[in-house]
Parts: C-alpha cells; structure tokens; sequence
C-alpha cells in the first residue's frame, strides 16, 4: 500500500477546471517529483493534499485513511508537513518562533529534541534564531520553511518549488538538503519546474501539463525521454 | 494646577479609548477587517453591569466579571454568524454587515432597556483623592481607569510575544494559510481574538459609564469612532499603537475642551488625525504595508 494516494482528483477555481482526474501514488521512502510548466496545477494538488483547496470530487488517501475533507488543520498531526510555493515563513516573526510554530502541534520537550536537530541540518539558523524571518536571504528563508516543516517530525514532505528564485549556488544546497532529509527516512514529494535538478534526486516522477498527467515513470528514464528532454529539459 | 488636572482626565480618557482600540486594532490584525460593532459591544457589556448590580443585586467587582465573559460570548457569535460566512467575500461586504451588526445592537438594546437614559453607578464610588493640599482632586476611577490600561496593556504583549497561543495569532494574522499548514486552527484563533477584544470591550464600557454615567443604547457608538480613530492613528494592527493612539486622542481631546472649545474639541481630534495621516500615511507605530503581487 502506497504511504500516499490521490485517486481522480478534479479541483476547480471558480468555473475554471484546474485538475482533472488526477491520480497518483506516493510509496514510503521515495522521493516523487511533480514537474510541469508553470501554471499546469503543481501548487495546486499539493494544496489540495494538505487542505489548503478542497476537491471537488475525488479521494485523498493518507496511511489508508481518507483525509479528502479533513480540515487543513488536522492534517499535519498525522504527518504531513507542506514548504509552501515562495517559502511562506512569518515575517514578523524570529526565526526560533517560526521553528516553534513548525512545532505546533506537538509537546514542548518533544519540539526541544527535533529544534537541536533542525539546527544541526541548518547551522544558520541558529545563528539567527533571534532574528526576524522577514529580514533573513531568500535561501536562508527556504530553509527555514524548511526547518519549520521539519519541527513537526513530518513521514512525508512536500516540498513545493524549493529552488525558485534562489542562486544557483543555494540551489545545489537546497537539493543536498533534500536528498539527506530523504536519506534520514522521510519521504519527499517534491514539485519543481527544475526539472532536469528534480529528476536527478527523485526516484519516479509525474509529468503534469494543463492539469493532466501526461506520463510517469522512473526518474531517470524519464531524463531520456525526448518529448521530456524537449519540453522541460532544454535539450 | 489646572492643566494637570486636565492632563490627567485626558490620560484616563485616552486611557478607555486605548482598551477599546485594542479590539479594533487585534481584530484588524487577524481578520483583516473593521468591525465596527465593536462600540456597542461597549455599550453591551456597560448594560450588563448595570443590570447585574441593580437587579440581580451582586458586588461591583463581579458585575464586570459578568459583563467580560457576556460580551466575549457576544463578540465570538457575531463572528460566527455575520462575519465568518463572509470570509472569501469582498471587505465592502463585511464592512457593511459590521455596520448592520452595529444598529442591531443598538436597536435590541433599545427593546431590551428602552430608551430612557439610565443612570449608571460607578463601580468604584464617586471617592476622590485629593493632592497639593486640596488643590487638586482626581476621581479614584480616573485612577482605576489608568492603571486598568496599564494592566491590560501589559497583560496583552506579554501574551502575544511570549505565550504559544499568542505566537500563533500573529502567525494567522500574516499568513492564514501557512498557519494552517502548521496545524494551527485558524477559526478558533479569530474567535478567541474576537473574545479577548470584546472582553477589553465590557472592562472599557464599566470604565466608560463609571466616569460618565448617563446610559442610553447608542452610548457606544462614539467612543467606538474615536477609538478607531485612535487606532488607525497609532497604526492600525499595532497594539503599542492602539495604546500610544488611545491615550493621544483622550490628551488632545480633553485639552481641546479645556482651552479651546468644547464644541470644537471632535473637530480638533479629527483635524489632528488627518494631519498625522498626511504626514505619516501608516499610523504612528504602523508598520510599511506593501501589496504583495
């Protein structure tokens, strides 16, 4: 049994049709890249996984259970941690009380033990803690969503273009980053519109185009792919 | 001598302005909207306490106890009934359901309590202390009133930077959904906004009547304005400013009696408003909005 499942997801804004049937599977362990152009209905599906959007029709399967009209809320308590598109830290807030609200839901001495870890991943965050989240670099922002997704000791991760707008430099971090928090057992489901970089660490991928799947299959033979190559490659 | 008796009256004034510009401005913060219900909840939590010390016979002190844990009902079930089934709808619709809301409380207050004044008794006595030997007299509620502001003030910054629950209102009011995405839930934070608002509310309507005690159901309606204004003044979304804004308007406004005109002294209040609006478009303590694209 996959560790996640959609099963014909339609979603819609409004009159418009954003998502149609789409159905895909997330297996513990893994790491599964979404890729697409902008605007095919990544964002959109990783919302409609953890709650932010509601589907209209179709079925979203966590560990066997149906969490399709769960609140947004109750989701992360069963494991689900989302990095939203374009980071999303609080501003206002310092570093350590973003890390704490990742924590939210958990107990205090709990929250202390995964906090040491999340600064042994990012150092730098720990030297900034006491720093609002407003003031810090976009790259040191995505690591503290990062960071903020973790504090809930999440099974799966989903991770919704991590490397937008960084420097090309942080970009490389960012996918290391990836491939340890996925060495350190936790499953990653990650959407980019790096393609060639997303399917260089994942081990599937689905191929998202105008709120379709329109092919999946092993990452890497998917980086042979001609039409793939083509469109998303830049080969 | 005079000019610190009217220092002091201004600050104690200031000082109710200051307690019901904090729900206005908390309610800003997280709902991003202007409730503008919230001075009859004044006048809402002022009728309970009346009512529960002169029919139901019990103590002053308890009476406010009542009229807090009233109005922050009140506050929590007009957000679920008027304004949360309009969340996703534009803010000129919310505005104008707040000002609906608004009349409603005046006018079921008008049924409940008619329209004959009632004569509010202060919680506190009509006690003065005197000073310099006589020559100034400060009403002890002036006093309460004053360090009431002060309490809560400080009750209030303390549980907003250092509590979890309080973190996690801030956090709703920058990003409703990614507080969502942290498993914050997002209703019960602005309920408990509203509550707590409404709640400063009843404590700012005992306060209110206890220094002018004449009653009616429309008693709240311009403290609320003024208020408001205090809000939007200090910067709206900014507790300190509520405060700073709060206390500013009680000084200029009690001056402007004092030595200018009594008649005049709304005008002035509101002059000064627009000038510092001018000059400072964001408030006094206001923080730079910028429009996120």
């Amino acid at each position: 049994m996959a560790m996640l499942e959609a099963h014909g997801l339609n979603v819609y804004y409004g009159m418009i049709h954003a998502i149609r049937d789409v159905s895909f599977e997330v297996n513990e362990g893994e790491v599964v890249a979404l890729i697409g152009a902008n605007g095919a209905g990544k964002t959109t599906i990783l919302h409609t996984l953890t709650g932010l959007l509601s589907a209209k029709s179709g079925k979203v399967i966590f560990e066997g259970r149906d969490i399709t009209r769960l609140p947004g809320h109750a989701i992360v308590r069963l494991g689900m941690g989302h990095v939203p598109e374009g980071r999303r830290v609080f501003a206002g807030l310092t570093v350590l009380e973003n890390l704490k609200m990742g924590a939210y839901t958990r107990k205090k001495e709990e929250a202390a033990e995964t906090l040491q870890k999340v600064y042994e991943r990012f150092p730098r965050l720990e030297e900034r803690k006491n720093q609002l989240a407003g003031t810090l670099s976009g790259g040191e922002q995505q690591m503290l969503a990062m960071g903020r997704a973790l504090m809930a000791k999440p099974k799966i991760l989903l991770l919704d273009e991590p490397s937008m707008g960084l420097s090309p430099l942080f970009v490389s971090e960012i996918f290391k980053i990836i491939e340890s928090v996925s060495a350190a057992g936790t499953t990653v489901l990650l959407v980019e519109q790096n393609a060639k970089k997303a399917l260089s660490i994942a081990s599937r991928a689905y191929v998202l185009e105008t709120g379709v799947i329109v092919k999946t299959g092993d990452a890497h033979q998917l980086m042979d792919d001609e039409d793939i190559k083509k469109a998303y490659l830049g080969e | 001598m005079n000019f610190l008796f009217n220092l002091i009256n201004g600050i104690s004034l200031g000082s109710v302005y200051a307690i019901i510009a904090l729900g206005y401005t908390m309610v800003y913060g997280i709902a991003k909207m202007l409730n503008f219900a919230h001075g009859d909840v004044i006048m809402v939590g002022a009728y309970v306490s009346f009512c529960a010390t002169s029919y139901l016979g019990v103590s002053p002190f308890l009476s406010v106890g009542m009229a807090i844990v009233i109005c922050a009902v009140l506050g929590v079930a007009i957000e679920r009934l008027a304004y949360k089934p309009l969340r996703s709808a534009s803010s000129l619709a919310v505005l104008i359901t707040a000002i609906g809301v608004s009349y409603f409380l005046q006018n079921a207050a008008l049924l409940i309590w008619g329209s004959n004044p009632k004569n509010f008794s202060s919680i506190v006595g009509n006690a003065s202390i005197k000073l310099f030997g006589g020559q100034l007299s400060i009403p002890v509620i002036t006093i309460v009133t004053v360090v009431t502001c002060i309490v809560v003030m400080a009750a209030l910054t303390i549980f907003t930077s250092k509590s979890k629950l309080g973190t996690a209102m801030r956090a709703v009011s920058e990003d409703k959904g990614a507080a969502q995405l942290m498993g914050i839930n997002v209703n019960t934070t602005i309920s408990l906004t509203f509550a707590i608002g409404s709640g400063l509310a009843a404590v700012a309507g005992v306060l209110l009547c206890s220094a002018y005690p004449v009653m009616t159901p429309t008693l709240g309606a311009m403290p609320g304005i003024k208020a408001f204004t205090a809000a939007v003044f200090g910067g709206i979304g900014s507790i300190p400013g509520a405060m700073i804004g709060g206390i500013l308007l009680g000084i200029i406004e009690n001056f402007s009696k004092a030595y200018i005109d009594t008649q005049l002294s709304d005008a002035i209040v509101f002059l000064v408003l627009i000038v510092v609006l001018l000059i400072k478009p964001d408030g006094l303590m206001g923080k730079k909005q910028s429009e996120k694209v």
